[in-house]
Parts: C-alpha cells; sequence; structure tokens
C-alpha cells in the first residue's frame, strides 16, 4: 500500500489537463508515443468536440523511482456544474490532487471550487504551472495568486508544459514524495468506493472503485449497499490502457469490476462495495442518489419512429445511470417521453447523443423543474411538466424548489451578478472575500430560474469567469402560472411553461416574439398568442408567405434549384407539424434563447 | 438541342450572375476552342439532327460575324440541319446592326431574344445596361424590317421602390413594339453581384413581399390582356410562339452544351463546362480535352426535376408522362399533400394532369418543394 499513489487532477477547461495526462502516460510508459491518440482519457466524441470530460475515467501507471516500483492511479474528474457530485465522488478516491493552472490565464473560478471541495477531502495539493512555455505566460503573477489561494511556499509550485513535455518527471516525483499513500487495513472487511461506471456493450457494466479497507476477489460474492444489490465479481482488476484482469485486489488500489450487470441505474456513484458474507459496518460516507433536477418531454419528430424513439432510450439508459423517463402523451405532439434530466447539459447531451448515435430526430420540450401542487382538498401533486398543474380552481398553492447556489468570481463582477440574481428572484445570503480580488457569494434561488440560460449570462457577466455550484434545499411556496402557447387559436401544450406570475406577462411577450421570428412563414397567416388561462396576454403573426418563385429555370438553373428545394424539404423533415402549422425543432426550445 | 454560352460583356450589369467576362481579348481563341469542344462532344452523340440552337450568355451579340460563321461552319460539318425550327441569338440592342441582322439572317437564325428589361433609362442605368430604351426600340423596328420578326423581349420588374404605375408603362412600351414572346423576370438579388453586394451594405432594399406579388399578378394580367399567354411562370407569347428551345428544357430533352458554364443534359445525367475561360481555352487547345463536372441522376432526382420544371407551365405534370419518365404514380404517392393544395386553391387536377392556379403560380417553388421526393 505504501508504493500506491491515487489522485486527480484539478483543472479548469483548456488548462492543458489532458495533455498533461497524456505526457504522464508517456513518461511512465503505460502508452508508447506511436499508440498515442491525443487527448487519450477522453474518448466519447462528444466529449472531443465539447472539449470538456464529461463522464470521469481512470488509468493506472507505474513508476520506477529510487529503486522502488510505485504505482499511480489517475482518476479523471468531469468539468461542468451538472456533474458536480461525480466529481465530489472522484475526489473522495484520491489522496491527493494537481492543481493545474495555465500560466497564461490565472486561476479560474471553478477550479477553486473544485479545490476547496479536494482541500475539504484533506487532499494533498500540488500545485502546478502549466503551459510555461508560452509567450503569454504570466508566472509570477499566477504564482502570487496560487500562493495566497492554496497557502504554500512558493517554491512548491512546479513549473510545467504539458506540450513541451516540461517538469513532467519532477511532478511525478512529487506525486510520491507529496502525496500520502492509502491507509487502510487489508484484513478488514471490504469497503470500496464507487467512483464510476462505464458500459460496455459485450460484458455489462464496469463498474469503477477504490478499495478502502479488505480485499476483493475474483469470484467473491459481493453486495451494494445503498441498492442492496448482490452479484458475484465476475472479473476485477487494474485499469492501464487496457484492462488487466486480477485475481485479488487489496486496500489502497483502483480497479474495475464486471459482475454481469446490464443496467446503469443498478450502479450508482458513491455507492459501497462489500463482502455479502463479511460485510463492512458502515458505508463510505457522502452517498447521495442524484435526482433529476430539469424535466422535459422527449418526442419523435415523426410520430411513426415512437417505438424507435423507445428502443433507442432504454440503450442510451444502460450507460446513463441519471436519465430517467416515463411514456407521456402530448396532445400536440403525440406519444413520446417525460424525461428527467441533471441540468441543462445533461439534457443537451441526451438529445445530441439519440441524434448521432441512434440517427433520431427529436423534439425536445420546454424544460420545467418539479413543482409541488396542493390542491384545495389539501391532496399533494407532483409536477414535473406543465400539463400536470391542476386547474386553478382546484389549486391552492405551488412549492418550487429552491437550491443554494454558491459562485465564485472575481470582485469585479460582483456587481453585476448580484444584479442578475436579484432578477432570478434569488436572496443573497452570504460574500466571503477568498482573496483579495476573488469574492465567493451565495445565494438561495428557485431551481426554474436557473435551469435555463442563468450558467450562461453569469459567464457573460463575469466575461467567462465566474462559477456556479448548487444545491438543492427545499421546497417553497410561490405565485406560479401556467403559460400557454397557442398556434392558430390551438394550444400547444408542449410549448407550455409553468412561470412566476410576476414574470408571465414579460416571459409570454418574449416568447411569442422568438416563435414569430422561428416558425417558418407558411402559405396562411399564424397568430402566436400567449395565454394564462384564457386570458391571452401576448400576440404575434407570422404573415402568410405570398410569394415564392424563381425567375428563371432554363439549362443550367434547372438542378441548381432541385438541389435548393431538395434541401429545404430535408430541412422540413425537422419540423413537427401541430395543427396544420410546421413547426421547427428550435421552436420548442425557444425559451431556452429568449433574450 | 445545342446550347452555346458565349462569356463575354462589354460591361456588367449589377444583376447578373451568369459567367462571363468584360476582358475580349480571348475572343478568337475562345471561337477555336468552342469549335474543338463541337468536335469533341459530336462524335460522342447519337442525335446529330438539332431542332433547336440557342446562344446564350454573356452576350452572344458581340461576337464579331466571321466568328460566329465559324461555330455554323464547324456544326455544319458535324450535324444535319434539316430538322432545325428554330435558332435563337441573345441579343443587346448596341450589336443589332443592319450587317450584323444580314450575317445572322444568312447563318440561318431566325428568332432574336433581346435584353430590352425596361422602357426607363434612369432604371437601365442603374442596372448598369450599355443602351437607352429608344436604342432598344430602333434595334427591335431594326430587326423587323430586316425580316428577323419572331423577337423576343426581356422585360424586368420587381424593382426597389417602383409602382404598378411604372411597371404599367414598361410593359406597355413592350408591347408597342410588337415583339411575339416577352419574357419577364422579378429581379433577383444575387450574392456576387453589385445590387448583392449593395443589399448586403444596407444600400438596396427589395420590394416589399406583398407588392412584389402583386406586381408578378400584373405582369400577367397585362400582358394576357394584349393578347399574350402566360405558358410559363416567366414566358408569354403570342399564340404559337413558344420557345421551342427553352421548352425542350422543362420536358426533359438532351441537349448538347458548348462554352465555359454552360450546361447540359443526355437525359440521364447533367454536366456543367468549369466556368473559367483562360482554363476552358487551355484545355481545349492544349490537350483537347473538357473541363466538366457531371452528376448522374437518381430516378428521384430526376423526378424531382420533372416536378420542378413542369409545374411552372401550362401544360403541368400530366401523371402519364410523370410515371412513363420515372415509373413513379405521382398522383398516388403525394394524394394526401395534392389534396390540400386543391383545398387551398394553389393547384387543379384534371385529366390526371395538376395545374397550377394563378394563386398557385405565386408559390411555385414552395409547392414544388412539398412534391419532392
Amino acid at each position: 500500500m505504501k508504493n500506491i499513489r491515487n489522485f486527480c487532477i484539478i483543472a479548469h477547461i483548456d488548462h492543458g489537463k489532458s495533455t498533461l495526462a497524456d505526457r504522464l502516460l508517456e513518461f511512465t510508459q503505460t502508452v508508447d508515443k506511436r499508440h498515442m491518440q491525443a487527448q487519450l482519457l477522453d474518448d466519447m466524441d462528444l466529449e472531443r468536440e465539447r472539449g470538456i470530460t464529461i463522464k470521469s475515467h481512470a488509468i493506472q501507471m507505474v513508476y520506477p523511482y529510487k529503486g522502488e516500483n510505485y504505482i499511480f492511479n489517475l482518476i479523471d474528474t468531469p468539468g461542468h456544474v451538472d456533474f458536480s457530485y461525480e466529481v465530489s465522488r472522484s475526489i473522495a478516491a484520491c489522496e491527493g490532487a494537481l492543481l493545474l493552472v495555465d500560466a497564461s490565464q490565472g486561476i479560474e473560478a471553478q477550479t477553486i471550487s473544485n479545490l476547496y471541495l479536494a482541500m475539504g477531502n484533506d487532499l494533498e495539493i500540488i500545485p502546478v504551472l502549466n503551459k510555461v512555455d508560452l509567450p503569454g505566460a504570466m508566472p509570477d503573477e499566477v504564482k502570487d495568486e496560487m500562493v495566497d489561494l492554496l497557502g504554500c511556499k512558493r517554491e512548491e509550485i512546479i513549473h510545467a508544459s504539458g506540450k513541451a513535455g516540461i517538469g513532467i518527471e519532477e511532478i511525478l516525483n512529487a506525486v510520491i514524495e507529496r502525496i500520502p499513500h492509502p491507509k487502510g487495513d487489508p484484513e478488514a472487511p471490504l469497503q470500496a468506493l464507487i467512483f464510476d461506471s462505464v458500459y460496455n456493450s459485450f460484458r455489462g457494466i464496469e463498474v469503477y472503485f477504490r478499495i478502502f479497507n479488505g480485499r476483493i476477489s475474483k469470484g467473491d460474492r459481493i453486495k451494494f449497499m445503498a441498492t442492496g444489490k448482490e452479484y458475484f465479481a465476475d472479473e476485477v482488476g487494474v485499469l492501464k490502457l487496457t484492462q488487466e484482469a486480477q485475481t485479488v485486489m487489496e486496500a489502497g488500489n483502483v480497479g474495475y469490476l464486471i459482475s454481469g450487470i446490464k443496467e446503469a441505474k443498478e450502479v450508482k456513484v458513491g455507492d459501497t462495495i462489500t463482502q455479502s458474507t463479511n460485510p463492512c459496518k458502515s458505508a463510505i460516507q457522502g452517498f447521495e442518489d442524484v435526482k433529476p433536477m430539469v424535466f422535459a418531454g422527449i418526442y419523435p419528430v415523426e410520430t411513426s419512429e415512437f417505438e424507435e424513439l423507445r428502443a433507442s432510450m432504454e440503450k442510451l439508459q444502460l450507460n446513463d445511470a441519471s436519465l430517467v423517463w416515463e411514456p407521456e402523451t402530448s396532445a400536440a405532439l403525440g406519444f413520446g417521453f417525460r424525461c428527467g434530466f441533471l441540468g441543462m447539459l445533461h439534457m443537451e447531451i441526451v438529445q445530441e447523443r439519440l441524434e448521432r448515435e441512434f440517427g433520431m430526430t427529436v423534439i425536445t420540450t420546454v424544460p420545467s423543474v418539479q413543482f409541488k401542487a396542493y390542491t384545495t382538498k389539501n391532496e399533494l401533486l407532483v409536477v414535473n411538466a406543465p400539463s400536470e398543474l391542476p386547474d386553478p380552481n382546484f389549486l391552492d398553492r405551488v412549492e418550487e424548489p429552491f437550491i443554494k447556489a454558491q459562485i465564485i468570481t472575481k470582485s469585479d463582477y460582483v456587481g453585476g451578478i448580484i444584479g442578475l440574481c436579484m432578477d432570478k428572484r434569488g436572496i443573497i445570503k452570504n460574500q466571503v472575500y477568498l482573496t483579495t480580488d476573488r469574492v465567493e457569494l451565495q445565494f438561495e434561488l428557485p431551481l426554474s430560474e436557473i435551469v435555463f440560460d442563468f450558467f450562461d449570462k453569469l459567464k457573460t457577466i463575469s466575461r467567462g469567469y465566474a462559477s456556479l455550484d448548487y444545491e438543492l434545499i427545499g421546497f417553497k411556496e410561490s405565485t406560479m402560472v401556467k403559460l400557454d402557447i397557442m398556434l392558430n387559436g390551438e394550444k400547444v401544450d408542449a410549448l407550455s411553461a409553468i412561470v412566476h406570475r410576476e414574470k408571465a406577462y414579460e416571459w409570454g411577450k418574449r416568447l411569442c416574439e422568438k416563435l414569430r421570428e422561428l416558425i417558418p412563414r407558411q402559405m396562411f397567416e399564424i397568430a402566436v398568442q400567449a395565454a394564462i388561462g384564457a386570458k391571452i396576454i401576448a400576440r404575434e403573426t407570422v404573415k402568410a408567405m405570398r410569394k415564392d418563385v424563381l425567375a428563371k429555370c432554363y439549362g443550367g438553373d434547372i438542378s441548381r434549384k432541385r438541389k435548393l428545394l431538395e434541401k429545404q424539404k430535408k430541412g422540413k423533415k425537422r419540423m413537427r407539424q401541430v395543427g396544420n402549422v410546421e413547426i421547427p425543432q428550435e421552436a420548442f426550445m425557444a425559451v431556452l434563447k429568449l433574450d | 438541342m445545342l446550347y452555346f454560352h458565349i462569356p463575354f460583356c462589354r460591361k456588367a450589369c449589377h444583376y447578373c450572375d451568369f459567367h462571363f467576362s468584360t476582358s475580349l481579348e480571348n475572343m478568337e481563341n475562345m471561337i477555336k476552342a468552342i469549335n474543338v469542344e463541337i468536335e469533341i462532344r459530336a462524335k460522342n452523340c447519337q442525335d446529330k439532327e438539332p431542332e433547336t440552337i440557342y446562344f446564350g450568355g454573356g452576350t452572344p451579340s458581340i461576337l464579331k460575324p466571321e466568328m460566329l460563321g465559324s461555330i455554323f461552319e464547324t456544326l455544319h460539318h458535324h450535324f444535319n440541319f434539316g430538322k432545325i425550327r428554330e435558332i435563337t441569338l441573345e441579343a443587346n440592342p448596341d450589336d443589332v446592326t443592319k450587317i450584323n441582322l444580314n450575317a445572322w439572317k444568312t447563318l440561318g437564325i431566325n428568332r432574336l431574344s433581346i435584353g430590352l428589361q425596361s422602357s426607363n433609362n434612369q432604371r437601365l442605368t442603374w442596372m448598369n445596361r450599355l443602351h437607352s430604351y429608344e436604342e432598344g426600340k430602333a434595334a427591335v423596328f431594326l430587326a423587323q424590317d430586316s425580316g428577323i420578326d419572331n423577337i423576343s423581349l426581356d422585360l424586368m420588374y420587381n424593382f426597389p421602390e417602383s409602382t404598378s404605375d411604372e411597371l404599367e408603362t414598361d410593359i406597355q412600351a413592350l408591347v408597342q413594339l410588337s415583339p411575339k414572346h416577352i419574357s419577364a423576370y422579378s429581379l433577383t438579388i444575387e450574392p456576387d453581384t453589385v445590387f448583392g453586394n449593395r443589399l448586403k451594405k444596407g444600400h438596396l432594399s427589395p420590394l416589399p413581399e406583398e407588392s412584389a406579388a402583386l406586381q408578378f399578378q400584373q405582369v400577367a394580367n397585362s400582358l394576357q390582356n394584349s393578347g399574350f399567354e402566360s405558358y410559363e411562370i416567366s414566358n408569354f407569347c403570342l399564340p404559337g410562339y413558344e420557345a421551342v428551345h427553352n421548352t425542350n428544357y422543362w420536358f426533359q430533352k438532351p441537349y448538347l452544351a458548348f462554352g465555359p458554364g454552360g450546361h447540359g443534359f443526355d437525359g440521364k445525367a447533367r454536366y456543367e463546362n468549369l466556368p473559367n475561360n483562360s482554363l476552358y481555352i487551355k484545355k481545349l487547345l492544349n490537350e483537347s480535352s473538357l473541363l466538366e463536372k457531371s452528376e448522374l441522376l437518381s430516378n428521384h432526382e430526376l423526378a424531382n426535376e420533372i416536378i420542378i420544371t413542369r409545374l411552372r407551365t401550362k401544360w403541368g405534370i400530366s401523371n402519364q408522362d410523370f410515371n412513363f419518365h420515372t415509373g413513379i404514380d405521382l398522383l398516388k404517392e403525394r394524394s394526401k399533400i395534392l389534396k390540400g393544395f386543391i383545398q387551398t386553391r394553389l393547384l387543379t387536377i384534371e385529366n390526371e394532369t395538376i395545374q397550377l392556379t394563378r394563386e398557385g403560380k405565386l408559390l411555385a417553388d414552395k409547392i414544388s418543394m412539398e412534391l419532392l421526393f
């Protein structure tokens, strides 16, 4: 155990985490240069394109130092607020962390937030100044910041460049010298933390774990403490570039487990693995059953593709445990699914994966949070979709979920951010200066106000700097109303939303304007109306198309024109006919872009 | 049928995005190159008896009589003129001289398409046309006097800030010249033109759609009142004077095209000669080879082309003919959409033939799009 080091890398997007990880793998000869595909750790297409690591992974390296071989387990962490719980579990699996800061950018707020999480878990932090070879590097200023924030000594900061391969050996040595080896009792009952899982279509779910106490052997009968389910450990092993099966693994190590689990939802990140016959006394602290925060309907653009969509969603759920759904019917859209997501990014990812991996064209309805509605008879109704909100005559009150938001920002932006949060019905709870120019703000905010575009706005106001972390704190009564959208007098339930009464007029007006822009002109006029109950509060008109005919159609024009019209026709496939109106896919998401 | 793209103009009109060059030095070599192309294409061509020949561009009337003569000489060498019905030359008024007219007649040219565009000299200058209305009018009379009386005139409308009065003046001015055929084109602002640029910079604002629609209908009504029949969205003629060549395009007849930027069709595949004058010349004169892009049409693409072109004509889409070309029963495959359009009075179906109504013509592209495969 004394030769094992478990650590992660805390870094902002673009600060070079993946490149540095690649260099560590090369230097320890875990992978040779020829087999190196840039940024090895991000293996989903989507992750590569978005430049973010959505799901965490782990990799083991062996590094000889002063005549001894050391085992390094590098645990990767996702970098988006939707996945903050996963980050916290990855951190809990480590004894140390590399704090990677871009020498030309300085420390970003999200990094501070994750750094605090790591420090709170008593991780040993190794500060690394990355990209020191770049012309724009300001090593002295950034080092000042790091010293200020960490209370470390200047000489403890390692100069590095993932690109140029500078400082790699120094980092590896520091991991051995500074990060404590894991502590634990191999003879005690098994106690292992699940920090991630991955779906493999051939082998089922692969569970990634960190053993705190005891050992796990191939063939053991094991139990997941939170779900209570029992399995056989068909295979355990360590995560090199490929998986290497082991007969037994001991306290302190990180590895994978295969036990024939078919569905991702059986494996909960943060759960504890123990032996069925000799269970540990208590589970590892910090387990939370991650609950969806945002709900939206997903419908096929072609009604006939409902069954195909169901099959795709089922497959998607195999490797996305946080996605929950149930069938739903919409008057406008027919059969579809009401889905729960961790946040907006998660929702976008699900939609994109449905399109890319399963070739499904889907419509996502206006996202909503979960409300609690009490009827006049004081019955509680859990409302996940606007259509589920009872009629005002039977509605006594509505409670909406509130969050505690923690925002870290440069002090310059405090005014703007407070303004934004007030506009979102927020109440400021606390304001702390972390360093001379970095402030942590705490707000209580309605969840419904932050799920849409809050994060984007926060980024704009703070020029990309501010970070956001939030946790649910409970439900509070609010005056919410259901806002309906009608097209040519017909209510389109998929465009309805539950909004705060004071904001309903503004919301309705802007939504109508946005829809007027997004709904293409058709051969007849379309009235776009917003209504609360029977009362129309806004109206816009999509004028009828009067003329659509090209002047010339001779020799060379014919194929050009055919291609143009074929392209238009293809675009129509992404539109959904509601009544006699064609609505493009983007229109259903219009509420997300209301400014 | 044969099409010649003559890619030269003295001056660039501000609306035009066809392929042409205003550098006229290459003209001699261009003719040589076109003659080589005729030899190459004639070899691989089955049908040696064209019905129509069309010289378009650019400005084909810019060619000196001996240049045109040389093209005709090569043509006579490789093709049989026995079935010729129509030879059209697009002409700018300034080229319509006695000498040219005599030469054209001698070569067999029996139809002129003259780009008059407007009777308003300010508009003509605004479009960067070379001629005044008076010069255009003189050209038409001269041509008629010379014995070429099958004349088509171009009319442009839908000008920014134009009124229906201005349009009516233009229409009547053209009708008075007794053409047999009028092609009326709604001004279209193309991206890579002077007008396109002005539009981008906000210096030009197109006519509002409602006014554009009204002008479209005004053109059709006024010309009809003057005895012209609307036989295609943009084409009007006195009885019996439909443009044979252009009509053949809409019936998917095969044709050969020559000259850079020309498009040809063999009934299954379309080709385009690379629109680059010097490369075209170099390739043909130095290597005797063609520089073309060709594309084989799938059955659906062919079907789509039939829909797009026929729907614009007075003949419409005959289901039987459509089926003959594509094997598709259009009325059956698109019955629901067609029914909708009949209900909204955008088209009619009689004798299994789909035809646009007056209102339908305004939305021809949208309707075609809905019917595509």
